[in-house]
């Protein structure tokens, strides 16, 4: 081993120290031929004694290194003070090959003064050996804080491994002076005390090396990462248990015997138990020893490495990959489709109002989805609000002009009109119209007729120009107009006096209605099969222009891509517009093993993590906020908070956190409820008559005072302001129920569910009026998967997919009428052998 | 952390409980209603119902997704309504008598300015329900 002779000198506490000059480079002797000069050779040894002090600040340097990243005192020695770290290496100064063995050979009776240069030079080799031997030996750091001297260079390029041997040293401090006698001792035990400088180095050195060889051995703390398979970052366990035999390093969560580093002190070797505490790992010889940081792990190809480096930051994405090994038995959705522009998907009925869709009376609306469905349980979330106003863009046109980019119309050039058709309930609207002049120069005052079709041919006409229009300026007009519950068509007619271009940008129909309703939604989920499930309905009630979310929740036995139908059923007064919906499946995944009493961890990882946000957060407003604006400014002047504005502010969140969006995403529909990342003071802005603002400026949130993050649920107006929720890693294990609690005895009696909802049974017992007669002639283990069937009277609505209850054979359900079946009068059949699972479904 | 004096006051432990109660077809009622001012954080740290009884026939729901009684945990602008205006932000659903609680184990933390409305549904329009409601919230002000 490395400087292995070094390691029986018996270092002094404190780093002997002598007169130096701060140069580690050596005082040339300029003329060997020229009377002797006894300040030269006094400078050079100041000139090496500086050198010693060079390696022995990088002993101090690895030392501190070593303590910072196990936790554990390693030794160094005291130092007065510390000096550079980059050690000289200048060929005029040394031998050519720096002698390995780190011998020294000191001058004798028969030298003249001049031997002592190659003394020098042998002195200066050891600085470089003991130096170089300390940068290989920290090259196992993630990031080597000692400096190497002679890589790359021929030099020394032997083997650190090498035998050291120790110079000839003697701690008496001794300097050349010229009071003294010119003898040997001038020379030699200036030369001697320079020697035991370097082997105190050399056998700090030699400690560290061990150290370095097998840090298990001393470590209060390790760094643990797994890759490949099963792959988690960096993590720190921290020594939890030492016995004679061995050292046991733990992590969080703390799991019972798991998430554990088991270091045997008699063998040296390394066991990792993961946090399933299934499959057993095969003790491994610490790595150090041969000069690698990684272990073979548990599965083919799994790699554990003890990472050598100073513990790194836990962000949120930490906390997150932590959060995704921790897992309770729950329903996990997974997104199937998902959008907030269902008006690029729509295929009949409604009418698309911006990106929305708008239904204006009793009436079906498709939207062909993508993705692929999966069987079991799907969900369908419908992002929606009941809209007293429905916006038609101007390129929506029925002349088919060209839509441009702010997504109007121009006006044919050359004279004409343009048209929209549309429907609305009946009533008394406003349409306001946005338009601008494109091009050309700032037109005459010229005429616009606007006619109304299915109003009795209402015409109306504005003045086009006469608030001097200029280019590029969006103006609006308001035109009152009583529509029928027909659909309808409203055609702008002009005839241009010069080169100037008028763009209809939109028409927002506006209702004058404020008050509340209430109606019945319908929705189905197909494919192009047919239908998956029965429709799904509910009864809201609405306030205008306030955002809300509808589930329903379908079973579903194919694999096909989804056709979603919304029914309005009830006719109202406004629209039931809807901004977006979502498509997902509800994957059922159990607990991870022996986690019972560690429920609450997602919680607590989300908090640590978060943590790291605020931190972050809290960097940027002191270190950047100051030109960061997150809101939007509108044309008026006033602040909006959009999408773009979460945007902003999320980006101004990644300036710390730069792996905040692996640890979150954009928010769909069907996340209502779950953790929301939103900036501190947010709000959907009330006007005094308590309705929400209109459409024109219903983004105009409140500005955050502050805009600090805070975790909240999400709810539905969040949603197309893009706010961000957490990785489904943090989100619980269930997301309403867990806790059952037997109900006392009670006079009513209870029934069963006539629909398939995710917190019911399946089953549904009352819809089984004809009784299940074929059920009787199967015995426990015979009936296989889709060999079961309704009874011939059977008229119910027959379920198939997984059965949560588990394989059963019911023999009783044909003897009672319907109603008549009661909670706990049902029993096992004759031939069931199985487990009889009574209470409320999974 | 440490609670001090001072501190201690700005947390109140509020109330949201019905008492046994029986809500006919379809009905719905304000179980409790808090109104957060900017600054102020509303935790859901408990929240129970119990089903105790259902009338004899065949239960038909109103909204298909959710159970046949239940409790939604409302904002947003809803409490001007009270009336479920779509999926509750959390809800305990329950179809048989029986009773189930909010898991615990999740952190529900509302801010302010919002209303926070606890409504207690009967989903069903052809039976009667009587129904219990037990929670507790932490008002930090």
């Amino acid at each position: 081993m490395a400087l292995d002779s070094a390691k029986v000198f018996p270092v002094p506490e404190q780093f002997p120290w002598i007169a130096s000059v701060p140069t580690g480079t050596l005082t040339p002797l300029e003329n060997p031929g020229s009377p002797f000069d006894w300040t030269v050779f006094a400078n050079r040894d100041k000139d090496l004694a500086y050198r010693d002090t060079i390696v022995a600040t990088n002993v101090s340097v690895l030392s501190i290194e070593i303590e910072t990243i196990w936790g554990a005192k390693a030794t160094r020695p005291i130092m007065p003070g510390f000096t550079q770290t980059n050690l000289p290496a200048v060929a005029a100064d040394r031998e050519p090959f720096v002698a390995t063995s780190g011998t020294v050979v000191h001058v004798s009776g028969s030298s003249l003064p001049i031997d002592a240069l190659t003394v020098d030079r042998q002195l200066y080799g050891r600085d470089l050996l003991v130096q170089e031997t300390m940068a290989r030996s920290a090259d196992i750091l993630s990031t080597n804080p000692v400096i190497h001297i002679l890589s790359g260079s021929n030099i020394y390029t032997g083997s650190i491994s090498q035998a050291w041997s120790l110079g000839s040293g003697s701690s008496t401090q001794q300097e050349i002076n010229p009071v003294l006698p010119l003898d040997v001792n001038l020379f030699k035990k200036p030369d001697q005390t320079l020697a035991y400088r370097d082997n105190v180095n050399a056998g700090y050195v030699a400690r560290l090396q061990t150290y370095l060889e097998d840090p298990f051995a001393f470590a209060k703390r390790i760094s643990v990462q797994v890759s490949n398979t099963d792959a988690r970052e960096a993590e720190t366990y921290v020594l939890a248990e030492e016995s004679i035999t061995q050292k046991v390093f733990q992590a969080e969560p703390a799991l019972e015997g798991r998430m554990r580093i088991v270091y045997d002190k008699r063998l040296r070797t390394v066991q990792w138990v993961n946090e399933d505490a299934l499959d057993l790992h095969i003790p491994q010889s610490q790595p150090y020893v041969i000069g690698s940081v990684k272990v073979t792990g548990i599965d083919t190809g799994q790699e554990i490495s003890f990472v050598p480096s100073v513990p790194a930051n836990r962000d949120m994405a930490f906390w997150k990959q932590k959060a995704e090994k921790m897992y309770f038995s729950n329903k996990r959705p997974i997104n199937i489709f998902s959008t907030l522009e269902p008006a690029s998907y729509l295929t009949s009925g409604g009418v698309a109002s911006g990106d929305a869709v708008a239904i204006s009376s009793p009436e079906t609306v498709r939207l062909n989805c993508t993705g692929t469905l999966r069987q079991g349980v799907n969900s369908v979330a419908v992002l929606f609000a009941v809209d007293p106003n429905l916006l038609i863009k101007g390129g929506q046109n029925v002349e088919g002009e060209a839509v441009t980019s702010d997504g109007g119309s121009n006006m044919p050039t050359s004279g004409g009109t343009l048209s929209y058709s549309f429907s609305l309930p009946a009533g008394t609207w406003n349409a306001k119209v946005r338009y601008k002049n494109a091009a050309g120069t700032q037109p005459d005052d010229f005429k616009v007729d606007i006619l109304v079709t299915g109003m009795a041919n209402r015409s109306v006409s504005w003045r086009y120009g006469i608030d001097n229009v200029a280019v590029g300026a969006i103006k609006t007009v308001n035109v009152p107009i009583t529509t029928t519950s027909a659909s309808q068509i409203i055609t702008f007619s002009w005839t241009p006096t010069s080169d100037e271009v008028l763009r209809i940008i939109d028409i927002d129909f506006i209702s004058t209605f404020t008050s509340d309703l209430e109606m019945e939604i319908e929705t189905t989920l197909r494919s192009a099969s047919g239908i998956i499930d029965n429709p799904k309905s509910a009864v809201i009630s609405a306030k205008r222009y306030r955002k809300d979310v509808l589930v329903f929740n379908f079973s579903n036995t194919v694999e096909e891509t989804p056709i979603v139908d919304i029914e309005l059923k009830t006719d109202i007064e406004a629209l039931f517009t809807v901004y977006g919906i979502q498509v997902y499946h509800w994957s059922f995944v159990s607990q991870v093993e022996n986690a019972v009493g560690f429920e609450p961890v997602k919680s607590q990882y989300l908090k640590r993590g978060f943590a790291s946000v605020l931190n972050g957060y809290a960097s940027f407003v002191a270190e950047d906020a100051g030109a960061t604006t997150f809101h939007v400014v509108e044309s008026d002047g006033s602040y909006s908070w959009t999408a773009t504005s979460t945007y902003r502010w999320m980006q101004s969140l990644k300036v710390y956190e730069e792996r905040l969006f692996s640890a979150c995403r954009i928010s769909r529909p069907g996340d209502i409820g779950r953790p929301a990342i939103l900036p501190e003071g947010l709000e959907p802005i009330l006007e005094a008559t308590g309705t929400l603002e209109p459409r024109d400026t219903r983004a105009n949130f409140a500005v955050p005072t502050h805009g600090r993050p805070v975790l909240r649920p999400l709810q539905a107006w969040m949603i197309p302001l893009g706010i961000y929720v957490v990785d489904e890693a943090f989100w619980g294990d269930e997301d309403q129920t867990v806790v059952n609690v037997t109900a006392p005895a009670s006079g009513s009696s209870g029934s069963g569910d006539t629909s398939l909802d995710l917190t019911d049974c399946i089953i549904t017992l009352s819809s089984l009026s004809g009784g299940g007669n074929s059920f009787e002639c199967y015995v426990d283990g015979a009936v296989t998967s889709n060999s079961l069937g309704a009874g011939p009277a059977f008229s119910g609505n027959w379920i198939t997919g997984p059965n949560p209850l588990g394989l059963q054979g019911i023999d009783d359900f044909e003897a009672y009428t319907v109603g008549a079946v009661t909670s706990d009068t049902l029993a096992p059949g004759d031939g069931f052998t199985g487990n009889w699972i009574v209470g409320d479904g999974p | 952390m440490r609670i001090s004096t001072s501190s201690f006051p700005r947390i109140h432990s509020l109330p949201v409980a019905l008492p046994q109660m029986e809500l006919y077809q379809t009905d719905s009622i304000v179980v409790a209603q808090y109104k957060l001012l900017a600054g102020q954080v509303l935790k859901i740290r408990f929240l129970s119902m119990q089903l105790l009884g259902i009338s004899a026939g065949t239960p038909t729901k109103v909204t298909d997704s959710m159970g046949s009684v239940y409790l939604g945990v409302f904002a947003g602008g809803q409490h001007e309504l009270r009336k479920p205006t779509g999926t509750p932000i959390f809800s305990i659903n329950l179809s048989t008598p029986s009773a189930k609680v909010l898991n615990p184990n999740i952190k529900r933390e509302f801010s302010g300015p919002d209303v926070i409305t606890f409504v207690a549904v009967n989903n069903m329009t052809t039976l009667t329900a009587e129904i219990m409601v037990s929670g507790n919230v932490l008002l930090y002000s």
